[in-house]
């Protein structure tokens, strides 16, 4: 290796790290409120928009399935044509012509079961909808009205597992949902939250299981605050609530 | 790999700063001066009445610029800080930029050479042309772009004025009407009100509102229970520890409600109730539909809909005979039981017993002619009737009337004995098997009809229950009697009025209770709980009434003959005026001529919505009737019908108050400007009544009284200047509130102490009775402190109770002696029942008095000492009624089923409108006609002698008469049943909630509900266009197809549910317009279907052609 290129490598190593600092800085500074309250960051800091890949139903191992997945798009289309327009395929680097679900704020899986009929390398099992394991929906606790002195249903109705997946944690609060691990991941209650962008995720199960210890016990934190201390909680979070239905308007009619 | 310096240090900078932009957006945001929360009160949605502050943007004055949120006040005993979804976007619904903003009248109505609006020389009128559609086919939104134009405040006043004068002097008085609503203000409705009832030549009684439509049961239950309407308990019976014991509800019996949907936050309360102790707290649900406020219950009634009268009075069966082994002997007049769950005492002392004697079920057709032609409505008779004891008998011991007291409740025992579960639990839940939930499996078990009525009825007897219904109890054929049977269930246990023990009516409107039914701003009633009926009402009110206007023309300098001219015209119409669906049907005939509405929308609410659409959108050539003025601040399917918009203001761009369902009343303040020129409903109705006060019809001072400012002759142009400032509109009410704190005085409604001062400073407001003495006595201050009137009608948490009391036992005295001693001696050995106090957990001293009950059952007396003056005949026994699901006379022995209905045909006849307002027709045919088949045998016949619902599915109602058919309906291809409701994320007809996008998101449109088993055998899946058929109509719409045992629940296989939000899906064009006899309140939840996969070429509901 070459001097040139070895300190390129090492200046472009120390310049990340410098980002990361500012980066963190930064994010210190904004947040200020919740560190007081000695709270773990909002999850979805470390996710993008975008988060995970999330495959069909009938996928069950990501190995298994690009293995087996040949790019035919049959189930796409079948998708598309039941009018569900859940399904797409990837174009990115890797795994290009994959199908994925792609935006489950608007064309979330309803897990009609169609596509795993007419795949036909086996890629997509024929599974009943009760065994499908696309992800597992993470509520982010800042958004979601339930968690922040509001009564909300409208994910819980949505889900057509309901009282099976949906936990509800009654206080005179609200009534606070928890999506437990039953949950499939299909995202019909991305679909249907009330708030901008939805306070919804669906991870897949990798994701899942590296974020997972974080999200439960920030679960468990919030749900035991004393109730003068959750006040405090809420009401910095109500601002962030009506800053997402402005920025995300225009997914509005 | 190469990369320049240069490149390398831009790549970074770009980097960096789009890892700050899309991470950190918290820096930009809010980059204003200030951000204060303001108090703001209620909210503008349902009767729970959450209170709310508002996060604003505020200026350096305290302007404020811009909400930024709601949020809910943690100070409220009621919602704690916490909101519902709506709520929490209440502002941004007022944000809709389609609001009317100017004053609107449709373009049909300008005279092209004045360019003014014009009652005779216009297109309407020349030719008989309007832009209204009862079809709905345009958005309402669009409609009210395209077809009308804006003109000035003063042109519309003016128009609306002229428009009144020539219908009342052309058309008598009763040509003008008008629909007003439990979302309006008090002190809005109370200036219709006062008009409507006490205004001179418009003193018609020709007011009501969609109370009628929503709690008209029970207030008629409430009414034939206790004499007085109102929730005797409160909200903290649900969850708050009375200061005591303690002690708050561990059961809970949810009938007739999707309390989850409907009141979350109150849900809320119940669930963290259960939450808390899952196995001892019950929750029993008794809907035609497994809702999702099913997810806490722990056993599901599907009782078909209108089963309810069977239901109860099958759980009273259960409780009296099963658990507490009830015998009883008619002749000796004699009751024994365990006494474990009847609660003796309780009966002794503050029960009597109705009995209906004979119940016959009527069938009235009415020809109205126009644009309703000819209705069936169902009616059955309540006379003939008896109490036990009869204050009105002048019994000569004690010994006799209790034993009176115990042959009442013999023969209620009798009554009961024919709603054994097995005998009626087939009529009751026709096919779907009720389910109980098992905890350790987390699964729902079926189990069989009479083993669930005995299940629930054993957790209902040991409990402390909270008994709570809305709108299935309500809006039901038998709605006013189902009401009174669910407060005989917890009279004959004793759990009334006692913490933690209610059985709670929930209101639907946020001002349902404080606008219009404690004010009486209904045909029939009068103000805080007087009748129009009734001549010693009518002097009180009427007497405040003139005194006031006499004062005020005192100050403004008339002569003492004019203020005697004036106050003469002050004269309530001693007979009531329509109800509201009769209002709309004589509306339709063409004898009303004028209808004003506000704060609703009946294009889209009303009953069979179709034929009053085009009520309120006809149009005949030469004549500018029908006119329907509109006050509303959105656009919606009643601005589709309606010829002038008046722009309204909306919640907290005025000041009013609300009185929400546990008798609490709060103040909305203002706290943004108005939107563009509109103004509050309280200044245009006040406006438009000023006006008729120079014309003549209204008398001076009747209204213009309430101004904060003497403004002489500019008095218009000053008034639209300042009524949006704040200052101008917090005296304006204020001054009405004072009046209505003065007719509340002496009442049961008592909020004389309720300065408005105290409303102002107290975002969550002061329950009542809240009188005057609060203020003077120490004790009752005390009192009111410690408790704030969580029970009323019970000492020591009734402010009032004492005087009340004293008062009618002072009066039963002068004319029944005997009686009203024996009344006295068990208030007196209660005061003193340590006991019974321990046993019952309240405190020393503890009694009930219900000082109002019961002028309505009793009447009036002659007062023995100067028979020209009458006495309320009140006793303070609460009655416990028997009432029958189906009809039946008793003999002596036996309540025997009819065999025969009677049918009257009569016709409406507008000329006898000023002589009988009440009911201005004239019977054609009175006669009686077979039931086909034998109801102690067979359903279906049974069917035709019940009284509820009037709409069945797969029956055909048809009598012979002079061998000729007379078909009432046929069904019989409409096999299945349809119902309409809420949702949350909605309030009612959508038209605030429908434009908040984040709510639209949630729930985009009408659906039907549909059972998974059903939707199998129709072949109809999940999201399929299917098409719903009615007697009246189709309509189009996605199935959701819910398994009852999955997720959320879902309905009976035999019924649909349809919410009713939706402007482009109006359901209720297509359903029938039956009414309950006594309430006449609407029946929604039932009318027969057809199902079926398919599309329809319309998208909006499509109504037959034809009214039936």
């Amino acid at each position: 290796m070459k001097r040139r290129s070895f300190i390129k490598i090492l200046s472009l190593f120390f310049a990340s790290l410098l980002i990361s600092a500012v980066d963190y800085a930064v994010y210190l500074f904004g947040r200020k409120g919740r560190e007081a309250e000695n709270l773990p960051p909002p999850l979805f800091r470390f996710f993008k928009d975008k988060i995970s890949d999330i495959r069909p139903p009938g996928a069950f191992n990501e190995r298994e399935f690009i293995a087996k997945c040949i790019g035919c798009s049959v189930c796409v289309s079948t998708c598309k044509n039941l009018g569900y327009n859940a399904l797409s395929l990837k174009s990115g680097l890797s795994d290009l012509g994959t199908p994925v679900v792609d935006d489950m704020r608007n064309y979330p899986c309803t897990l009609c079961m169609e596509c795993v009929k007419v795949c036909p390398t086996g890629a997509l099992n024929r599974v009943q909808k009760e065994k499908v394991k696309m992800g597992i929906a993470l509520i982010d606790f800042e958004l979601c009205l339930g968690w922040n002195g509001d009564v909300c249903l409208s994910c819980s109705k949505a889900c057509p597992f309901g009282a099976s997946i949906f936990e509800f944690y009654n206080s005179d609060w609200g009534n606070q949902p928890f999506i437990n691990e039953n949950c499939k991941g299909c995202g019909l209650c991305v679909k249907y939250c009330p708030v901008g962008g939805s306070a919804i995720r669906v991870v897949n199960l990798d994701e899942y299981e590296k974020v997972k210890d974080k999200y439960l016990s920030e679960f468990k934190l919030l749900l035991d605050l004393e109730h003068a201390h959750r006040y405090e909680v809420v009401y910095s979070n109500i601002a962030k609530i009506m800053e997402r239905g402005r920025v995300y308007e225009r997914e509005f009619q | 790999m190469k990369i320049t310096r240069r490149d390398f240090l831009r790549i970074n900078a770009f980097i960096a700063a789009s890892i700050a932009a899309g991470f950190y957006p918290t820096k930009k945001e809010i980059s204003s001066p200030v951000v204060k929360t303001l108090p703001v009160g209620p909210c503008r949605y349902c009767a729970v009445g959450c209170a709310i502050l508002a996060q604003c943007e505020v200026d350096d004055k305290g302007n404020v610029l811009k909400v930024l949120a709601l949020k809910g006040d943690p100070n409220s005993t009621v919602n704690r800080g916490v909101l519902c979804t709506k709520g929490f976007y209440l502002h941004k619904a007022l944000e809709y930029e389609l609001r009317p903003k100017k004053p609107l009248i449709r373009k049909e109505w300008i005279n092209p050479k004045t360019g003014k609006p014009d009652l005779a020389n216009s297109p309407r009128v020349l030719q008989g042309k309007t832009t209204k559609d009862a079809l709905g086919q345009k958005p309402s939104e669009v409609d009210l772009q395209e077809n009308f134009v804006s003109i000035e405040w003063e042109d519309a006043i003016e128009f609306i004025a002229n428009a009144v004068e020539k219908a009342v002097k052309e058309h008598g008085k009763f040509s003008v009407a008008y629909y007003g609503s439990g979302q309006a203000g008090t002190e809005e409705t109370h200036i219709m009100n006062k008009v409507f009832k006490g205004g001179g030549l418009l003193a018609n009684n020709s007011i009501e509102g969609q109370p009628r439509m929503c709690m008209a049961s029970a207030v008629v239950g409430y009414l034939y229970t206790f004499g007085k309407d109102e929730p005797y308990g409160s909200l903290d019976d649900l969850d708050v520890p009375d200061p005591d014991f303690k002690k708050h509800a561990d059961t809970f019996f949810i009938i007739g409600s999707n309390t989850a949907e409907a009141h979350p936050i109150l849900f809320n309360r119940i669930a963290a109730v259960k939450n808390k102790n899952p196995e001892k707290v019950k929750v029993i649900l008794a809907d035609p539909r497994k809702t999702r406020s099913g997810t806490i219950a722990d056993i599901w009634l599907p009782l078909a809909s209108g089963r309810d009268l069977a239901l109860i009075n099958s759980i009273a069966y259960v409780i009296a005979f099963e658990l507490d082994n009830a015998k009883y002997d008619i002749e000796k007049g004699e009751v024994t039981a365990n006494w474990r769950y009847l609660d003796k005492k309780f009966i002794q002392r503050h029960v009597s017993f109705g009995i209906h004697e004979d119940v016959e079920l009527q069938w009235i057709k009415t020809e109205y002619g126009g644009m309703r032609a000819t209705t069936w409505d169902l009616g059955y008779t309540n006379t003939k009737r008896s109490v036990y004891p009869n204050p009105k008998k002048k019994y000569s011991s004690q010994d006799e009337i209790e034993k009176d007291l115990w042959k009442g409740f013999a023969i209620f025992l009798r009554f009961l004995e024919d709603y054994k579960p097995e005998k009626v639990a087939d009529a009751i839940f026709e096919g779907e098997s009720p389910l109980i939930y098992d905890r350790a499996t987390k699964s729902w078990k079926k189990i069989s009809g009479p083993e669930a009525i005995r299940i629930a009825a054993k957790w209902f007897a040991d409990g402390y229950v909270v008994t709570l219904w809305t709108m299935g109890i309500n809006q039901k054929l038998q709605g006013s009697w189902a009401n009174a049977s669910l407060h005989m269930l917890h009279l004959i246990t004793g759990k009334v009025c006692k913490p933690g023990r209610h059985s709670f009516s929930f209101t639907g409107q946020p001002n349902a209770c404080g606008g219009i039914r404690a004010p009486g701003a209904l045909s029939h009633a009068l103000p805080y709980g007087r009748l129009v009926a009734n001549p010693l009402h009518r002097q009180a009110v009427e007497n405040i009434w003139k005194e006031r206007v006499r004062n005020y023309l005192r100050k403004k300098g008339f002569s003492e003959e004019q203020i005697n001219n004036e106050v003469a015209k002050i004269s309530i119409h001693p007979i009531p005026g329509p109800h509201t669906v009769e209002m709309f049907r004589r509306y339709a005939a063409g004898q009303i001529k004028v209808m004003f509405t506000s704060t609703v929308n009946p294009g889209q609410s009303l009953p069979y919505a179709y034929a009053y659409r085009l009520a309120c959108a006809g149009a005949k050539k030469g004549e500018p009737w029908p006119l329907t003025i509109v006050l509303e601040a959105f656009p919606n399917a009643t601005t589709q019908v309606a010829d002038i918009v008046l722009p309204a203001s909306s919640w907290f761009e005025k000041e009013f108050s609300y009185g929400n369902l546990e008798r609490r009343h709060q103040l909305v303040k203002q706290t943004t400007g108005p939107n563009g020129s509109s103004l509050p409903d309280s200044v245009i109705f006040a406006m438009i009544m000023r006006r008729l006060e120079e014309k003549g019809i209204v008398p001076v001072g009747h209204i213009s009284q309430f101004w904060p400012e003497d403004y002489g002759k500019d008095w218009m142009k000053k008034t639209l200047e300042n009524a949006g400032k704040k200052e101008w509109i917090r005296r304006f009410t204020a001054n009405i509130w004072d009046e209505l704190r003065e007719l509340s005085k002496g009442t049961g409604y008592d909020f004389s102490g309720l300065k408005r001062e105290m409303l102002i400073e107290r975002n969550w407001g002061y329950r009542i009775p809240l009188p005057e003495e609060y203020h003077t006595d120490k004790g009752i201050k005390e009192r009111y402190d410690k408790y704030e009137a969580r029970i009323q009608y019970a000492y020591p948490y009734d402010p009032i109770i004492d005087s009340r009391t004293k008062r009618y036992i002072d009066t039963l005295k002068r004319w029944n002696p005997v009686y009203a001693e024996w009344i006295e001696k068990n208030l007196e050995e209660e005061k003193k029942d340590t006991e019974y106090h321990n046993r019952e957990n309240v405190p020393s001293g503890w009694y009930v008095s219900f000082y109002h009950s019961n002028v309505f059952i009793h009447g009036m007396v002659d007062d023995p000492e100067d028979p020209s003056k009458k006495l309320f005949v009140i006793d303070g026994r609460a009655i416990a009624w028997a009432n029958p699901w189906w009809a039946c006379k008793w003999d002596g022995k036996n309540f025997e089923k009819y065999r025969t209905v009677r049918i009257i045909e009569r016709k409406f006849n507008p000329a006898k409108v000023a002589e009988n307002s009440a009911a201005p027709y004239d019977v054609v045919a009175n006669y009686v006609a077979n039931v086909i088949g034998d109801p102690e045998k067979d359903l279906r016949a049974l069917k035709s002698i019940a009284l509820s619902p009037a709409e069945f599915a797969g029956v055909k109602i048809a009598y012979v008469k002079d061998g000729q058919e007379i078909v009432i309906y046929d069904t019989t291809d409409f096999k299945y049943s349809a119902t309409t409701g809420r949702v949350l994320e909605h309030w009612h007809t959508g038209s605030m909630t429908t434009r908040v996008k984040e709510l639209a998101r949630s729930v985009p449109g009408a659906y039907a509900e549909i059972n998974s088993e059903l939707a199998k055998e129709l072949g109809i899946k999940d999201g399929d266009m299917i098409v719903v058929e009615t007697l009246r109509g189709k309509i189009e719409l996605k199935a959701k197809v819910l398994d009852v045992l999955k997720a959320t629940g879902g309905p009976r296989k035999d019924l649909i549910f349809i919410p009713w939000f939706d402007e482009r899906k109006l359901i209720n064009m297509i359903m029938p317009d039956k009414f309950d006899p006594f309430s006449f309140e609407a029946d929604y939840k039932q009318f027969a279907v057809k199902i079926y996969k398919g599309t329809l070429p319309r998208k909006q509901a499509i109504p037959n052609t034809k009214v039936i």
